[in-house]
């Protein structure tokens, strides 16, 4: 009987039984009887249409979601009733072309990650910043006039900064009172006044004469990384070039002698420039776009955590390997990366340049290297001077001047340079080329030296059988006869310290693992490709990592080839990709383009400035009675920080709590452009609210050194869901206020296509004079973004592949000698004792004496000693150690420890980032931070926790349980007590309470022991913050005053790091690329040739602070429950070894 | 008819002797007293009037899932009638109250069942067999809390949450109220299908319909109500509904009860029940 | 109970149901290989089916890393601890399924979680077995791994969380297999979650009702694949429509992961609901280990996926996933070029098997400038 027939009865039993109402009841309900099986048949399903209403959406539009991650993603959003529901990928990169009629394919689909897809809870959620704040300690000083103490400096009462209150105001009013108070500063530190005030302030006098009397120049603007938004991110330094303006007004100056305000560094600031790249190169940073691997035989992976931090890029790796590339990761730990290898070693951090001279050593002990590419491309067979230590130069051999050039382009004195997309070949001025003259090596054959210029590279080199083992006496043209070595044979005698036995003590490496990796390197030249990441760049030996490891690579043939090359992976940089870009930030402020048909005339009055002289307590390097920062680097004062789209200025800085507590009582005003309440926000003076990526009203563009796309943000159809404006917007409204205030109407006209709506003009004339982009439209390329498609960069080649050009055409690279040079001749390298590329132990991360270079007694290395500037050998306080030059050998540097091992700071810690932030972006927010590592818990069952997620340090278990610390517990970490968290934190508990670290410890299996790791991505603690986490019923560390949301009870992953410099980052001799255009230059270069920091660095002690059971009472609970390591239950062991499943073959008959 | 007249009186008795066997002083079976209108507070004086029946609960043991450890082991039952209405007043002993439900969180409940038709054999006492219904009224202590006040929220359920960003409760939104409910809704996929276990409720209690196991269906209200208390390690919940079809004073019925341990994880099939038990509405005095 | 076929374990077994299968049966291949458990799939599902209220706890899509991870706390450790040992002879599973092992009064061997075994949804993320010292070099097997596994709904042939409901508000959907909750009918007895051994079915405290992964079959129905496939950017999932081994066609992808190249295999096949995301086991991960989790083949699998590059029509498959929002129904390599279609044949997506490079002249006569990389 049929359910239907069933159904009917009974209802017909229900009316029989007076029951009309109940019967029709229950046949508007559902049908009383059982679903037979619902396996096959159900017989109602209309409820079926409610999550089909779920899924519809009313529109769509696309945006650009670029934090500073390289991979800039146009996204779909969904719009329903107004309000973005979802977001998700546009699918559209396979349809990119270029100039030339070249089509990426869809293999670049989907390009999204799951920090975009949560941008929803960002663009709404409670931290949004919703309008403009000024904090009201600095308004009363504004509104009393900026009054000011003797030494010019304003009372401490209005700068209460990080626990005064917030007032709400308008853009209008916002920009006023900073206009008003660059006016005042300029004013304040202008002139013979200004600079005795400075001096009052106890600044160096080297760094108040550098400012040549211009109070403008304390001011320091910031757009975080130019690159991820062309117009409205490098804007920043338009504003530091159009302050010269104002420098005319207060110093009554014209436009010869006016100069404008100082521009802080990026790539550099953020430690992801390699410092040794531009010291063998002569250019920023050699890299390939990441599809490059589908093109070679090996990948070594080198420090870095590419399926963490490529996402969307890790398809390029795990596809090339299931066709047959070979994975090698080598990292401090097994990574998520080591997943995806074929072979992984895990070694101890910061020896990259030893085990990369190991490698070298074995090459070259077996000759296993590419003689052609050594004799064509690099120094190894030029000569250097035993008595100078310099290059011997071919003048001083055969006299005469200087050879013509033909790769080269010599200007005339006084020629002033073409634009960058009207070159061709290396600029150079005549000066440099007289002072560098040409080379000289031996010929074996002839038994005679041969004069090289820097035209005579690749197949053009004539190098043909060169001396490049022994020494030989050399006659120079003045008669005197000089003990000469080629390069080769001074690095192949220091390589030989690295044997695969000492290596493997210095670095963990077994000896067999370096002998078969040098090997498998070698194997095939011109088809490794090394992808080296943050993890090595972040010590202080970085450009001594940079100059082994492209050693290497120079010694088996692989840079500047499509299958073998070097990268360097961090931070979308490389600006120069829009080499055209001076014409937005770079025009002349005195004389302004009108029309938006013409090209802009080019001035550069701001100058730039590394951030880290400001981080290092807004001191130079000064040790004993030396001073290491050259001439070219000097930093002037600090009075004003002015920044966007950047939460590492100071939010996230290295050594942030003394940035804090020590640097920022001296700054006068600090402003920020944000649309997300961030640590830098907590900070500020002003924050600029402003529209999140998803209602950009103001196009602008990006482009990336790991794919190659140029990727617009669009104009969305987005309605501005708060009271913001653009970024953009608001650097044009300050030049409104500075022209009222100052008379000046060019500040206003400065900024005259943005208040036009018509930023879509200065972006095409960046367009029209970059290299690469020259023939694109903008109207275009944006119609294209609204679709969801980017366009190829018309690169040399796609991938992109620095230094094919050099190789493919036997054109010089940006060095001196055209070559890649592994020698550096250069007074500071010499005195460093890094005139070779040596070994120097981590300045902090090491159990051993911090610093020291590694080296055999060596003809060529005499670095200058402690004595020789005044202090005294064993003085190993941290600013001292930045300088120490002490040369040991293994054997002595291997009996040496770490100075503070006695006191229990035993444990390396360090801070990389993670697959769940794009640095900062976007980890507090609840479902970002709920997936961030083993703690999160969105219903924050244990109060104690700061969010839903929260920072914590991984230890390997076996050195947790010797200091008596579980799974899960809360811990204190403590660095250098010299000077960390902050300079005199022994006597100010007040700040000390937010500071010091507080954090879970996880037991963490994939960490050697003596390496801890805590991830870099985590909000900080601030004080408003620890109010928050103390007095609210809820325990959420969240500023009640501002809703800032830490992730930390108190302190952050930045206790524990300082900024350290480095003298040899910091010369005056050494010579590169400047950033835009072909032109070569000396000595500083913001983010080529200039302090990294080495934020990674640090020593810590560990102890017990709460157990990790709910509110502090016993075992964290997966602990208690045996699925933690150390901690397995019985069943957990059986599960880990596969022992629930038994197979038996079947036994055939 | 008088044959099944008959039989149905003869089960009643053999019910009736089961359960007053053990305690004489109370009532055999169910017997509703009479009263002007029926109390909806247990704590009215008002069920003085009606004799107390000392229910036996045995597991549910006929349908997979079974309930294979007994829990609540008795309920104390009374009953009053107004004409229109039969209030039932249920009172058991629980240790471990429970007015929740999450993960694995079940809420403490209880029901009445009635047959559907008085002129039938009675059918099984498990929710009633395909030609012969039963009507059941179901109470749940997280309802109760529901109608007592507590708001239905996250952050009720889980005060330290932190939650950033709802669709519904977005910016755009608050400026139409409507649309911000459309949306909400969206989410609740069993609230806009109307599916009483997501509220809003007026009443603790739901009236169902079922003919055998797995067909328990709500019906429309007609006058369904209740109230629980708990006090001194008990509930005590009064569940009332419209007069059994037909029942006349000194009339006879049949009635089953069942509790929930919502701390035992009891829930569906998982229950503690009663057989059939005689309904007798006491002619009034 | 009744006697059904369940290919995945070479046998018969008990069902609460008679044996239906659906006309179509969704289904799924990921890439263990490829995961890098960046949880934009948790996600993509997450911001588009359950941002709802008492929905912040559930997540239909979650990937752990094995072994340490798991979501809810040891989903898998307590029931493979429940069902005892389970021995396979060859392809043919000898030991228990949890129908079978069931206790009196059950309908399946099942358990509940507990609220907070929701907690620490990603728990053991990047953790190791076996801990890593000084000097570890590894090579294939690592002597310390661990891996990403990535989770939804199976859809199973067989669901446990329908055979437990007690009132049929579970269906399998005949047109394209995928297995629904009704919202309407659910009455939140919490019977499916206890019965799930995958434990994706959750329990909505504010819709007092349990739910489940829905296949995003609003977007199935328009041929498109759901949400944590198409936002899937290490491009390890493939969506489409798998046959019994019988009916298996070489030119339908998801056939011939399962079918013919046998590279794609069930988690947890011996627990016998005849799961249908299949998943190509991670090759550095000991086979005792991946036999445990994917069954017998695990270990040719392993070999099949290690030999790709001699493999060009596997290689080219596996660069195929995640090129398109479509549901690949057919494909086929030409060359150097992997083509997806759609049942009618017409193409959705071709891809090249390497990435092309573009070399662009060294100076642009039409724009007199030069094209360098270092601009």
């Amino acid at each position: 009987m049929s359910d239907l027939v069933k159904r009917r009865e009974f209802l017909g039993l229900l009316s029989a039984a007076g029951l009309g109402g109940l019967a029709a009841a229950a046949r508007e309900a559902w049908q009383v009887e059982s679903v037979k099986n619902p396996l096959a048949v159900y017989p109602e399903r209309g409820w079926e249409r409610v999550y089909r209403d779920l899924w519809k959406y009313d529109s769509s539009f696309t945006f650009t979601c670029a934090p500073n991650d390289t991979h800039n993603c146009i996204l779909n959003a969904y719009v329903r009733h107004g309000v973005v529901l979802r977001i998700g990928p546009t699918m559209k990169y396979g349809q990119a072309t270029d100039l030339y009629g070249n089509k990426a394919s869809h293999r670049w689909d989907p390009r999204v990650c799951q920090k975009g897809l949560a941008l929803t809870r960002r663009f709404y959620g409670d931290r949004r910043i919703s309008g403009c704040l000024v904090r009201k300690g600095f308004k009363d000083w504004h509104d009393a006039g900026f009054p000011r103490g003797k030494d010019g400096l304003p009372p401490r009462r209005y700068f209460q900064r990080g626990r005064d209150e917030w007032l709400r105001i308008g853009h209008e009013e916002a920009a006023a009172m900073a206009a008003a108070a660059l006016k005042n500063i300029a004013e304040t530190y202008s002139g013979e006044e200004g600079k005795r005030r400075l001096l009052a302030q106890h600044y160096e006098p080297e760094m108040v004469e550098s400012m040549g009397g211009a109070g403008v120049r304390t001011m320091k603007f910031r757009g975080g990384m130019p690159l991820l938004g062309v117009t409205r991110v490098y804007g920043l330094y338009r504003l530091a070039n159009s302050m010269a303006l104002l420098d005319a007004k207060v110093r009554g100056v014209g436009p010869e002698q006016a100069v404008g305000a100082k521009g802080f560094d990026n790539y550099s600031w953020h430690t992801d420039l390699p410092p040794g790249h531009p010291m063998v190169t002569g250019q920023q940073t050699v890299e390939f776009d990441l599809n490059a691997v589908e093109h070679t035989r090996l990948l070594v992976v080198w420090g870095m955590n590419w399926i963490a931090t490529k996402m969307p890029d890790s398809h390029w790796l795990t596809e090339a390997r299931l066709k047959g590339v070979r994975v090698v990761v080598i990292a401090c730990e097994y990574s998520a990366t080591s997943s995806k290898a074929d072979e992984v070693i895990v070694v101890r951090p910061g020896t990259t340049p030893a085990l990369a001279l190991g490698l070298a050593h074995v090459i070259l002990r077996d000759r296993l290297y590419e003689e052609n590419y050594v004799k064509q491309w690099t120094d190894l067979p030029l000569l250097v001077r035993m008595d100078t230590l310099k290059y011997l130069k071919a003048q001083e051999v055969f006299g005469g001047g200087n050879a013509p050039l033909k790769k080269s382009r010599v200007l005339a004195r006084g020629e002033a340079e073409p634009p960058p997309a009207m070159q061709r070949g290396t600029v150079i001025s005549s000066e440099m080329r007289d002072e560098w003259g040409d080379y000289v090596w031996w010929d074996a054959a002839a038994k005679a030296p041969k004069p090289v210029t820097r035209d005579m590279v690749g197949r053009d080199s004539g190098v043909a059988n060169p001396l490049l083992e022994g020494a030989v006496d050399v006659r120079l043209a003045d008669g005197k006869t000089v003990r000469c070595r080629p390069v080769f044979d001074l690095i192949k005698e220091y390589a030989a310290h690295f044997t695969p036995e000492r290596v493997e003590e210095m670095t963990w490496t077994p000896a067999a693992a370096v002998e078969s990796l040098a090997r498998e390197i070698a194997k095939d030249p011109g088809t490794t490709l090394f992808a080296i990441g943050m993890g090595p760049n972040q010590f202080f030996n970085s450009d001594n990592k940079d100059r082994t490891t492209l050693l290497v690579a120079a010694l088996t043939g692989n840079i500047g080839r499509i299958g073998g090359n070097v990268g360097s992976y961090a931070g979308n940089y490389r600006l120069a990709l829009f080499n055209g870009a001076p014409q937005w930030a770079n025009e002349n402020p005195f004389d302004i383009e009108l029309d938006p048909s013409r090209p802009a005339r080019i001035r550069q009055y701001w100058r730039p400035e590394s951030a880290h002289y400001y981080n290092h307590e807004d001191h130079p390097l000064r040790v004993g009675n030396k001073l290491f920062t050259g001439k070219t680097h000097l930093p002037a004062p600090t009075k004003v920080l002015w920044f966007s789209n950047a939460n590492s200025l100071l939010g996230n800085a290295k050594w942030h709590f003394n940035t804090v507590v020590n640097v920022l009582p001296r700054i006068e005003m600090i402003a920020a452009s944000e649309w997300w309440w961030t640590a830098s926000c907590e900070w500020a003076d002003l924050v600029f609210g402003v529209d999140a990526w998803f209602e950009l009203k103001h196009p602008d563009m990006t482009a990336s050194p790991t794919n190659p796309f140029l990727v617009v943000f669009p104009r969305t159809p987005m309605e501005r869901t708060f009271q913001t404006i653009g970024d953009i917007e608001i650097l044009a409204l300050v030049g409104e206020r500075l022209a009222e205030l100052t008379g000046e109407p060019r500040f206003r006209d400065y900024w005259k296509f943005v208040r036009d709506g018509r930023t879509d003009v200065y972006l095409q004339r960046i367009l029209d004079h970059s290299t690469n982009t020259k023939g694109y439209r903008f109207a275009e390329v944006e119609e294209k973004a609204r679709q969801g498609i980017p366009v190829l960069l018309n690169s040399r080649t796609t991938p992109k592949c620095v230094g094919y050009d050099q190789v493919a055409d036997s054109t010089p690279w940006y060095t001196k000698s055209g070559r890649l040079e592994f020698y550096r001749e250069e007074e500071e390298f010499i005195g460093a004792g890094e005139n070779l590329p040596v070994h120097r132990e981590p300045v902090d991360s090491t159990f051993y004496e911090p610093n020291v270079i590694i080296a055999p007694r060596h003809e060529a290395l005499r670095p200058e000693q402690p004595e020789q500037y005044g202090v005294r050998r064993d003085d190993l306080s941290c600013e001292v150690r930045c300088a120490r030059n002490v040369v040991l050998s293994w054997e002595e540097a291997r009996k040496t420890k770490h100075p503070l091992l006695k006191d229990g700071f035993r444990f390396i810690f360090h801070t990389p980032k993670y697959r769940h932030g794009a640095h900062t972006t976007p980890v507090d927010t609840d479902m970002i931070a709920v997936l961030f590592g083993p703690f999160g818990d969105i219903y924050r069952h244990d109060k104690r926790s700061p969010f839903v997620g929260e920072g914590y340090v991984d230890i390997n278990p076996s050195d947790a349980r010797e200091i008596g610390v579980e799974d899960g517990d809360y811990v204190w970490i403590d660095p250098d007590p010299e000077d960390r968290p902050f300079r005199g934190w022994q006597g100010n508990k007040k700040d000390m309470e937010f500071s010091r670290l507080l954090c879970r410890v996880r037991y963490y299996p994939g960490t050697p022991r003596g390496v801890t790791r805590m991830w870099f991505n985590m909000y900080t603690a601030t004080p408003g913050s620890v109010e928050g986490h103390k007095s609210r019923p809820d325990g959420l560390a969240k500023n009640p005053r501002t809703g800032y949301q830490a992730m930390f009870r108190s302190g952050s992953h930045q206790s524990a790091t300082r900024g350290w410099l480095k003298p040899t980052w910091m010369t005056d001799s050494l010579v590169h690329k400047t950033m835009f255009g072909q032109g070569l230059r000396k000595g500083f270069e913001p983010d080529i040739h200039c302090p990294t920091g080495a934020p990674r660095e640090a020593m810590v002690k560990i102890s017990r602070a709460e157990p990790g059971g709910l509110e502090g009472k016993g075992l964290w609970r997966p602990a208690a429950l045996g699925i933690r390591p150390q901690y397995e239950s019985e069943a957990m062991k059986r599960f880990l070894s596969g022992g629930f499943v038994r197979i038996k073959r079947e036994e055939k008959s | 008819m008088r044959v099944k007249g008959i039989l149905f009186a003869a089960a009643l008795a053999a019910v009736g002797l089961t359960s007053c066997a053990r305690s004489p002083q109370r009532a055999p079976e169910v017997v509703a007293a009479t009263v002007k209108s029926v109390p909806l507070d247990p704590a009215d004086k008002a069920w003085a009037a009606a004799p107390e029946h000392l229910a036996k609960l045995v597991p549910q043991d006929l349908v997979e899932p079974r309930l294979v450890t007994p829990t609540t082991p008795e309920l104390l039952v009374r009953a009053l009638v107004d004409g229109s209405s039969i209030a039932f007043r249920l009172e058991w002993a629980d240790e471990d109250p429970s007015d929740r439900t999450g993960p694995l969180r079940m809420a403490d409940a209880c029901a009445v069942q009635i047959p559907v038709s008085r002129e039938k054999d009675l059918p099984d006492p498990q929710m009633g067999q395909g030609d012969r219904a039963v009507q059941v009224t179901y109470w749940r202590a997280d309802w109760q809390a529901a109608v007592d006040g507590r708001v239905e929220a996250i952050a009720d359920l889980y005060p330290r949450a932190a939650v950033d960003h709802y669709p519904f409760e977005a910016k755009p939104l608050e400026a139409n109220p409507a649309a911000q409910q459309e949306m909400a809704g969206r989410y609740a996929p069993a609230k806009i299908l109307g599916n009483l276990r997501s509220g809003p409720r007026k009443t603790p209690v739901e009236p169902l319909i079922s003919a055998g196991p797995g067909t328990l269906t709500p019906v429309a209200w007609q006058g369904e109500d209740g109230k629980g208390v708990f006090a001194e390690r008990r509930w005590q919940v009064v569940i009332k509904r419209r007069m059994p079809e037909g029942l006349r004073p000194g009339d006879r019925t049949a009635v089953a009860f069942a509790v929930w341990q919502g701390s035992k994880q009891e829930s569906g099939a998982r229950k503690m029940r009663t057989g059939w038990i005689g309904l007798l509405w006491r002619a009034s005095s | 109970m009744a006697r059904v076929n369940n290919w995945q374990i070479g046998r018969e077994m008990s069902y609460w149901y008679p044996e239906s299968r659906p006309r179509r049966q969704f289904a799924a291949v990921f890439d263990t290989n490829k995961c890098i458990a960046c949880q934009t799939c948790t996600l993509a599902c997450k911001t588009t089916w359950t941002s709802g209220k008492g929905q912040e706890y559930i997540l239909w899509n979650n990937v752990e890393t094995k072994p340490y991870g798991s979501y809810p706390l040891a989903y898998d450790v307590k029931l493979l601890e429940l069902l005892g040992s389970q021995e396979w002879v060859g392809d043919t599973y000898a030991g228990r399924t949890i129908f079978e092992a069931a206790p009196a009064g059950e309908r399946v061997l099942g358990w509940g979680p507990e609220e907070q075994d929701y907690a620490y949804p990603n728990i053991g993320e990047d953790d190791c077995a076996g801990q890593v010292d000084h000097g570890a070099t590894m090579a294939l097997p690592h002597m310390s791994w661990f891996f990403y596994l990535a989770r939804i709904c199976n859809h199973c042939t067989y669901p446990a969380c329908l055979a437990a409901c007690p009132r049929g508000s579970i269906y399998k959907r005949p047109e394209d297999g995928i297995v629904l909750v009704d919202q309407g009918r659910c009455r939140g007895y919490q019977e499916c979650v206890r019965g799930c051994p995958y434990k994706k079915v959750f329990y909505n405290p504010l819709t007092g009702t349990s739910e489940k992964c829905i296949a995003c079959y609003p977007k199935i129905e328009q041929g498109i694949q759901p949400q944590c496939f198409v936002n899937c950017i290490g491009k390890i999932r493939l969506a489409g429509w798998v046959s019994t081994p019988d009916k298996a066609r070489p030119d339908n992808p998801i056939d011939y992961l399962v079918h013919v190249r046998k590279i794609a295999l069930p988690l947890f096949p011996q627990l016998g609901l005849e799961p249908h995301v299949y998943y190509i086991p991670p090759v550095h991960v000991p086979e005792s280990f991946n036999r445990q989790l994917f069954g017998p083949r695990a270990a040719q699998a392993v070999k099949a996926y290690l030999n790709a590059k001699n493999d060009p029509d596997l290689a080219g498959l596996l660069c195929l996933f995640g090129s398109t929002e479509m549901v690949v129904a057919r494909f086929k390599r030409q060359g150097e070029t992997v083509v997806g279609s759609d049942e009618s044949g017409a193409t959705l997506v071709q891809v090249p098997l390497k990435e092309p490079v573009f070399v662009r002249p060294a100076f642009d006569p039409r724009f007199q400038l030069i094209r360098i990389n270092c601009p």
